[in-house]
């Protein structure tokens, strides 16, 4: 069964317009939403959750349609927005109180060990935590009541190198069941590259493309060579061009290159930066 | 909706104690005083404990981040109508104790004053979290603030208008609306306007986008 599937997602702002788009995740794997900011991440993950309302389109969660079945689908996913909005006098002891009352499968045991595997303290106001603490706790109570899909909208920005680590383990340890799912949408490329199985990426809400990682990493390499040697390349090949008085850089599909160029290897950033670049024209 | 009650609560306890301590208060001094001020002021207060709580929801994000967890938007809208008839009956009580008890310093108990009381207070207390509360939903509570500011100029005026019933503007004389039928209409009307208000909001905020 797919986690998610999106078909035609279409939502229109006076100044933005989310374009048709269709991703679908299986489950068992994590899909990361890449994006510049304002590329429709947020909005993506607002329409999953009926936040939002949508122009056109379909969203079905775990099998089940997002507007028919809202509440359902609300037990199943754990979210943590890039703001995580609990009242700042309430301590972490009492936001799960509040919690066990809301969701049927909430687990104080699961909670409680969250929290202490998180460092977070019970008794402390949540105004007085740090924002890397804040999203901790966010993420704590997204995975405290089994879910089964988790939606992280910019999870892991603002926590420092060490706790981003630490909190990707802990989406990793999430996956390994093959019943859950995670899409994580994020513009640090390089947490989404650790954990991900598919990446999408997201340009001025129009979706650029959605492919397994692995895949992706092997279908692209980088050249360096001269302007002359680039014109032997199909052009169709060729996903950017970085020009210099040195010669050419270039992100190129690998099996249409031929055998006798060197072809390096690159990383998600760099491809998704060569892909907004073709994107604009630039 | 538990959850959503026990939050509010929480919030209610830390943010607006001062309302209910002021209730306190006026609740001792009007035994000795016939000022009804003293007895609508702080039900007014209390009648608005809600659109407090949602300025701090709004004020930390929770407006947006409820969104996510398994309520839906009636629940979100109606835990605050809920709220707000927890506090107001509470500060009614408050009041008509401070009220029993001015009878019988002044040797005059009478069941009848009591029961008007409650009611005056009551429908008093329904009207201004009836007409603040679905301009808060749709407008948030920013553009909404306006709405609380001319509902507090209706409500002193409107205090000031059931004194001057009395012999001194201000003074306490509920004699006047003893008449069991006006004072059930002040009560229904005072229902019906909290329960249309209840629905306004929910459609209103069905209809809300959170972002």
């Amino acid at each position: 069964m797919n986690a998610l599937e999106i078909t035609g997602l279409c939502k229109t702002y006076p100044d933005f317009t989310l374009d048709n788009l269709n991703l679908t995740l299986p489950s068992g794997c994590v899909m990361g939403l890449v994006g510049e900011n304002g590329a429709g991440k947020s909005t993506t993950i607002k329409l999953i959750l009926n936040m939002l309302r949508r122009d056109a389109g379909q969203v079905s969660v775990l099998g089940m349609d997002n507007l028919t079945y809202d509440r359902r689908i609300k037990e199943e996913v754990g979210v943590v927005l890039d703001d995580v909005g609990f009242p700042g006098c309430l301590t972490s002891k009492q936001i799960g109180n509040i919690l066990r009352r809301t969701y049927q499968n909430w687990s104080d045991e699961t909670y409680a060990q969250l929290l202490k595997r998180l460092g977070l303290p019970t008794d402390k106001a949540f105004d007085a935590f740090s924002r890397g603490m804040k999203m901790k706790l966010g993420i704590a109570v997204a995975m405290s009541h089994a879910p089964k899909l988790l939606l992280l909208d910019e999870a892991t920005s603002g926590l420092d190198p060490v706790v981003r680590d630490e909190v990707v383990t802990l989406f990793g340890e999430f996956t390994r069941d093959e019943n859950h799912a995670v899409l994580i949408s994020s513009h640090i490329v390089s947490d989404l590259e650790k954990i991900c199985d598919y990446v999408a990426f997201l340009h001025k809400g129009k979706l650029l493309l959605c492919e397994e990682k692995d895949a992706l990493l092997e279908k692209y390499g980088v050249i360096r060579c001269s302007g002359e040697q680039l014109e032997a390349i199909p052009e169709s090949a060729v996903h950017g061009v970085k020009r210099s008085p040195y010669g050419a850089e270039a992100v190129i599909e690998r099996e249409a290159v031929p055998a006798s160029f060197s072809v390096g290897s690159m990383d998600l950033e760099q491809i998704f930066l060569f892909l907004i670049r073709e994107a604009q024209g630039i | 909706m538990k959850g959503l009650l026990l939050k509010d609560i929480y919030m209610a306890v830390k943010y607006c104690r001062v309302y209910f301590l002021i209730a306190v208060v006026f609740a001792v001094a009007f035994v000795w005083s016939d000022n009804f001020f003293l007895a609508g002021y702080p039900v007014f207060l209390v009648g608005a404990l809600s659109v407090n709580l949602l300025s701090y929801d709004e004020k930390c994000k929770w407006s947006l981040y409820a969104g996510t967890f398994p309520y839906t938007r009636t629940q979100l809208v109606s835990v605050k109508y809920i709220v707000t008839l927890l506090a107001l009956g509470l500060s009614v009580l408050l009041m008509g104790l401070g009220f029993a008890a001015h009878m019988l310093v002044a040797d005059d108990f009478q069941l009848s004053e009591l029961l008007t009381f409650f009611g005056l207070l009551l429908s008093m207390g329904l009207a201004s979290p009836s007409l603040m509360l679905p301009v808060i939903f749709r407008f948030g509570v920013e553009k909404g603030r306006i709405a609380c500011y001319g509902v507090l100029v209706f409500f002193c005026a409107a205090v000031g208008a059931i004194g001057a019933f009395g012999k001194d503007v201000g003074a306490l004389d509920i004699s006047v609306v003893q008449s069991a039928e006006i004072l059930l209409a002040a009560v229904l009307i005072g229902a019906i306007l909290f329960a249309g208000s209840w629905l306004l909001s929910i459609r209103i905020y069905a209809k809300r986008e959170l972002s």
